[in-house]
């Protein structure tokens, strides 16, 4: 086969033509490399690249736990199309060689071309996949938030800028509610682990804390800096969170496998924010609209019971002056049109603060009655009197009056005044 | 902020919902409308005062096993 094995021979002192120079030793092997690897394809990542003065290209292409030299002459680099670059995930094309003087084996690269984004891309490809393929990621699992949580726990470094985008969100959305933050490391060795056993921790104390969902957080950073929440331990405990689980890490273009095993994924920190309470200013835009309706059916009442009112005064057919009955009238008339118009103009500003709303609620409400000289008088227990037979002679009645409020006692009843 | 107080902002919203559908959809008495049209009022009031009144609270957990936990205040 070659001279490597046909001169092999028994143990014990060697022949003078079985002793190899070191010369001999590797130009064969570099003949035998050469020879079997003539033309091959090899794909790993670029590292520790430098070129040197005659522009010749030298760098270590890697993979996970294995390595090997390459070189790339000036003269091939000039006819590729594409410069490699420290990190690079390249398929290179070349020769396997030997550089006789140092004795060490090489790549020779003629032609290379990117493939994805490295070593790592290819991780989080392929452990994607697999728990896609387990069902980790299944709509059908997701849990939905609730719309005013109380507890919200937030995992994520204490000291970054994620945690300060997170609660100064919710902050100014819906104070009413209490952030626990669990410190964690979210980059570097360990931080995924970190991060797994905090989830795992928060859902044993759920009860205890009152928690109603967890938020796992990062700011922005490269691939490695987010790599914690590309790893299956974070991934596994946020599919057995019972709690409902936001992810938001890094910026809008990044994409990590506890975002697709989460609950929700949101863009960034300050999305989560967003997303986990309710805007204090849309739950007040929903408390004006509610008051606007009740300011409508007050109106809508009033309206009614002057249109019978009118039925009743007109059936009456006296032409006798008949004040008390024309006075209430023209107070139904008045807070009619004064409701009527103020109601649409309420109506078309809806955007008012609700301060101002209510306000005007208030002048619209039955108070006005009592400023016109109508007083409400309350009976014992607290129930309105609206008939003699409500109250008995010595009975403590309250009345209330536009102003304050006078207590006295029933002396005598009469059907009619 | 007490829980008791915290739970009423989502519970007078709901009573909010419910007074504003009595309103609309039976016939009331005019006592009946005016009593509701008062408690909106006040329920309105109360949800907005709770809001603005509210103010987050931040812990940070700085020891915990799975039965139980120790937080700390915590600031931005």
């Amino acid at each position: 086969m070659n001279s490597f094995s046909s001169s092999s021979s028994k143990q014990g002192e060697p022949g003078t033509d079985e002793i190899y120079s070191v010369s001999r030793l590797n130009r064969e092997a570099r003949y035998l490399l050469e020879e079997n690897f003539r033309s091959l394809w090899v794909e790993g990542e670029v590292s520790n690249l430098h070129e040197s003065s005659a522009g010749h290209l030298y760098f270590t292409l890697k993979e996970e736990d294995s390595e090997i030299d390459a070189v790339m002459f000036s003269g091939d680099k000039r006819q590729a199309g594409l410069k490699p670059e420290d990190g690079m995930a390249l398929i290179v094309q070349g020769t396997l060689t030997v550089y006789e003087k140092r004795g060490r084996y090489q790549l020779r690269v003629r032609d290379l071309k990117e493939v994805g984004k490295g070593r790592l891309q290819k991780k989080f490809q392929q452990l994607k996949k697999r728990l896609k393929e387990e069902g980790l990621f299944d709509e059908s699992q997701k849990k939905s938030l609730p719309r005013y949580p109380r507890s919200i726990g937030i995992i994520t470094s204490p000291t970054g800028a994620a945690v300060k985008d997170i609660v100064s969100t919710i902050e100014g959305r819906f104070p009413a509610v209490t952030c626990y933050i669990f410190p964690v490391k979210v980059q570097g060795e360990e931080a995924g682990k970190r991060i797994a056993e905090a989830i795992r921790r928060a859902n044993d104390l759920r009860k205890k804390m009152d928690l109603d969902l967890l938020v796992v957080s990062r700011g922005g950073g490269s691939l490695e800096d987010l790599w914690p929440f590309n790893e299956e331990e974070v991934a596994r405990a946020i599919y057995d969170s019972d709690l409902p689980v936001v992810s938001g890490v890094g910026h809008e273009v990044d994409f990590t496998i506890s975002d697709f095993v989460a609950d929700v994924r949101v863009p960034t920190p300050t999305a989560a924010g967003k997303e986990v309470v309710p805007d204090k200013r849309e739950i007040l835009k929903e408390v004006e609209l509610n008051t606007n309706r009740i300011l409508k059916s007050g109106i809508s009442a009033v309206e009614d019971r002057k249109e019978k009112l009118d039925r009743l005064i007109s059936s009456f057919g006296f032409r006798i002056p008949f004040r008390n009955l024309e006075d209430k009238s023209q107070e139904f008339d008045e807070l009619a049109v004064e409701l009527v118009e103020s109601g649409p103009n309420i109506l078309s500003h809806r955007r008012d603060s609700l301060n101002s709303l209510i306000d005007r609620l208030s002048n619209a409400n039955p108070t006005e009655l009592l400023k016109r000289g109508y007083s409400v008088t309350y009976g014992k227990s607290g129930s309105l009197v609206t008939d003699y037979r409500d109250v008995e002679e010595g009975e403590n009645l309250k009345t209330r009056l536009y102003k304050g409020i006078i207590r006295s006692v029933v002396t005598g009843v009469d059907k009619d005044e | 902020m007490s829980e008791q107080e915290k739970v009423d902002i989502e519970g007078n919203l709901e009573k909010l919902e419910s007074i504003v559908k009595e309103l609309e959809n039976e016939q009331l008495d005019l006592e009946r409308s005016i009593e509701l049209f008062e408690k909106g009022v006040k329920l309105a009031e109360e949800v907005k005062g709770g809001l603005s009144e509210a103010e987050l609270r931040l812990k940070k957990v700085v020891e915990s096993s799975d039965l139980d936990f120790e937080a700390e205040d915590f600031n931005l």
